[in-house]
């Protein structure tokens, strides 16, 4: 029996290990990324560069297709981002880096989606992805409330049934060793 | 009734009432956010459970440090209850994790560190059950146990500063961190973490209690097997279950 818990203690600590050193290695290999296509590139920033001013000069988008997109950006960029209490800012980054990392960082912070326009090879505008319709979804919002419902009543259901059976075997396991004097102090 | 269950009733009132305006706050009172749309309200349920599945493993690290301490049998019966608590919350963190990245990254499942660290938690839990399950009761598997649990409890730290170390996709830590996160969502996110903080102490409590009652038949089925003259032919390792035992002792 030893030997069975020792090799799937084994092969599970094998299986995760491989598991995590591609996303470790995901992490460190952010220059793996590719410059977005002409057109519009929507996805989450999850990188920010800045150059040793700390001024803007670039993000990394996580797009929906779980691509890495490298977004240069420059002083003709032009930025159109509101940030979590509605305030709207429309800049060009030569204008205002600073405000312009602000709202690039906030982005990032609150997991918004950007919409990046590129134009021959040049990031023209960064903008709030397109709103589109909130209440769609559903079906996974309503799927992720009933997984979690059924598993902790399922959970509860059983270690209830549980308690009962070790409860009613506690009792006839002391009447055997206490004897008829037990029972009849469980039926009285 | 007992002073005992009626804590636990008490307990489980509470459970239910603060459940119930968390449900109100999710669906009733909190705006839906702009960008996700309702899909969001997933994170009031996802982000306090995955909460709860990490300190979930740090109560079973804390009651390995006390079981291998002082050698006392409740540790460890915390430590089992913390950790098969834990596995429910982290399965159900993994599951609901999933569900919501499907409409919002496009994929269920990505390689990036925070989530491949999680499921490495889950498979610590499930590593320390399946320890506990096939390794024969008693003093050693007591103690190696512990060893697992404490070890598990390594992989906590990695999990929550995750998205601020490797810079990924996954949103930044929001339960117990400078998060600037506030309002109507932040109120909303604390009552829910709140609510299945005080379900995890209920859940916790009753698979603790189970574990007890596990271990007083261990005892009695011991106890019988020491008296010859009523029970010849039964021992500790080969005693079943009785099923036709008498109702009402529950």
């Amino acid at each position: 029996m030893r030997k069975i818990i020792v090799t799937l203690l084994i092969v599970l600590t094998g299986f995760s290990i491989p598991l995590a050193i591609p996303g470790i290695a995901m992490a460190q290999s952010a220059a793996s990324s590719s410059a977005p296509p002409d057109g519009n590139t929507s996805g989450v920033i999850t990188v920010i560069q800045v150059d040793q001013n700390t001024k803007l000069v670039g993000f990394i988008l996580s797009t929906k297709d779980g691509e890495l997109v490298e977004v240069s950006v420059d002083d003709s960029t032009t930025f159109g981002l509101e940030n979590a209490s509605g305030d709207r800012l429309v800049s060009v980054l030569g204008e205002d880096p600073a405000e312009s990392l602000l709202r690039i960082t906030d982005q990032r912070e609150r997991f918004a989606p950007v919409t990046v326009t590129v134009k021959d090879g040049i990031t023209t505008a960064v903008v709030d992805r397109e709103q589109g319709d909130l209440e769609r979804n559903l079906g996974f919002l309503f799927a992720i409330y009933l997984v979690t419902w059924a598993g902790f009543f399922a959970y509860i259901f059983i270690v209830s049934r549980k308690q009962n059976d070790l409860s009613r075997e506690i009792n006839a396991l002391k009447g055997q060793i206490l004897g008829p004097e037990h029972e009849a102090g469980l039926a009285g | 009734m007992t002073a005992l269950p009626k804590i636990r009733l008490i307990w489980l009132g509470v459970t239910a009432a603060l459940m119930a305006l968390t449900l109100w706050m999710i669906f009733l009172w909190v705006p839906t956010e702009i960008n996700q749309g309702n899909i969001q309200r997933s994170l009031y349920f996802h982000v306090p459970v995955a909460w709860i599945a990490m300190v979930a493993i740090v109560l079973v690290a804390v009651a390995s440090v006390a079981y291998l301490k002082t050698r006392d049998e409740k540790w460890d019966r915390l430590a089992v209850a913390g950790a098969e608590t834990g596995v429910i919350f982290a399965a159900l963190m993994l599951i609901t994790g999933m569900v919501w990245a499907k409409p919002v990254w496009g994929v269920w499942w990505t390689g990036e560190p925070k989530l491949t660290t999680t499921l490495i938690l889950f498979f610590i839990y499930v590593a320390y059950l399946m320890f506990r399950a096939y390794f024969p009761p008693g003093e050693q598997r007591r103690r190696l146990a512990a060893i697992i649990g404490l070890m598990g409890a390594i992989d906590t730290p990695i999990i929550y500063y995750g998205a601020q170390l490797w810079e990924r996709a996954h949103p930044s830590a929001v339960v117990g961190s400078d998060s600037s996160i506030d309002g109507p969502i932040g109120l909303t996110w604390m009552v829910a973490t709140l609510t299945f903080s005080v379900l995890f102490v209920y859940v916790a409590s009753e698979r603790y209690r189970l574990r007890k009652q596990e271990d007083e038949v261990m005892a009695l089925r011991r106890a019988i097997s020491l008296q010859p003259s009523r029970t010849p032919s039964s021992s500790m390792d080969n005693a079943e279950p009785i099923s036709s035992a008498p109702a009402g002792g529950a």
